[in-house]
């Protein structure tokens, strides 16, 4: 009970601070019309018609809080062309002040999503964080991206040590990863960054046809040389598989 | 997978070459080209833009993790999408001999 609501508590405390940070960096620091919002010398019942619109639009975050997060048994619906959009956004905006607070989020995916973008942007400010979810999370999605988040930024390897310990094996592989990472002396949280370094488009998403051209892109094969999908085309038959894990 | 590691003579004479696409970086990947992909050229999509660009990305929870639709698209010479198969589920995939199928329908 007691634990239970020292986390609700810091889940509040941690959404506040993410809603201040969101007006620190100026998120809500002027109107529709682009003039800067003077606290103060508005009247209140202005202010709280601008507070309404800003809970009414919420932050990106706020947006990943609420998506559809329940896998539709037998069926995939379109939940994750929004959150992908989402993360895309988060991590392009470099901002890991926003994201720390989402680690004590309510949201187990929100927890999850935070200890991986916080490692992707090279948060060492994070790490001692990240090394408590990956030893306390309740929840083993949390404990698994906590531990790709400390891989990431090459921290933690006491965290990674005991993950080997853990109850879940889903986490004890994830600490094997997490040991490639504090071993290996490339900042793979930089490949990743560069990753997404384009914005992801609406239009972009699912565009691949039965009949029509197939789409091109760009990767890094498994010795970390890039590959562009038009090398290969019309000189081979290419079959793409898209795995699902390397588990 | 491993079953169509076993058609690679066949993949081989239709001229077909297999990649695959991990939702992982480099570190996974590499441990899964020297673990499980072999002969088949393995890779890094960590940010997820080419999976979303063929509409597989981010759609499982399994083991905790989100993951990709297991999913085989076979593309012929001319650039052309000829066959599609994008799972709905962990086990929903075709078999090698569908894919096999495919590919000698894509070489004619």
């Amino acid at each position: 009970m007691g634990a239970r609501s020292t986390r609700d508590s810091d889940a509040r405390s941690g959404r506040a601070a993410e809603q201040a940070s969101y007006r620190a960096a100026g998120a809500a620091g002027r109107d529709s019309a682009g003039n800067r919002i003077r606290p103060g010398r508005r009247s209140s019942s202005v202010r709280y018609a601008l507070l309404a619109i800003l809970a009414l639009q919420g932050s990106p975050l706020d947006e990943y809080r609420k998506s559809d997060f329940a896998p539709k048994k037998g069926k995939v619906d379109d939940a994750w062309k929004k959150r992908i959009l989402l993360e895309f956004e988060l991590v392009r905006a470099g901002k890991p002040e926003l994201l720390r607070p989402a680690l004590k989020d309510p949201s187990k995916e929100v927890r999850a999503f935070a200890a991986g973008a916080l490692g992707i942007l090279g948060d060492q400010a994070s790490a001692a964080p990240l090394a408590e979810l990956a030893k306390a999370d309740p929840d083993a999605m949390v404990r698994i991206m906590a531990l790709q988040g400390l891989g990431w930024l090459r921290a933690g390897p006491e965290a990674v040590e005991a993950a080997r310990s853990d109850s879940n094996r889903d986490v004890v592989f994830m600490a094997g990863v997490a040991d490639l990472h504090l071993k290996d002396p490339k900042d793979h949280a930089a490949v990743v960054r560069e990753a997404y370094t384009a914005p992801l488009r609406l239009e972009e998403l699912a565009s691949a046809r039965v009949g029509a051209p197939a789409p091109d892109f760009s990767a890094l094969d498994s010795t970390g040389a890039p590959f562009q999908l038009s090398s290969v085309l019309k000189k081979e038959i290419v079959v793409l598989t898209f795995q699902i894990a390397d588990w | 997978m491993a079953q169509l590691r076993q058609r690679k003579a066949e993949l081989d004479g239709a001229g077909a070459v297999v990649v695959d696409v991990l939702p992982m970086d480099l570190v996974r990947a590499a441990t899964f080209k020297r673990t499980r992909a072999g002969p088949f050229a393995t890779l890094s999509d960590p940010a997820g833009r080419a999976c979303a660009t063929y509409g597989v990305a981010r759609q499982l929870v399994v083991h905790n993790e989100w993951v990709n639709s297991p999913s085989v698209f076979v593309i012929d010479r001319k650039g052309v999408i000829t066959y599609a198969h994008v799972g709905s589920s962990f086990g929903d995939r075709p078999s090698a001999e569908k894919v096999v199928e495919e590919v000698k329908k894509a070489a004619r």
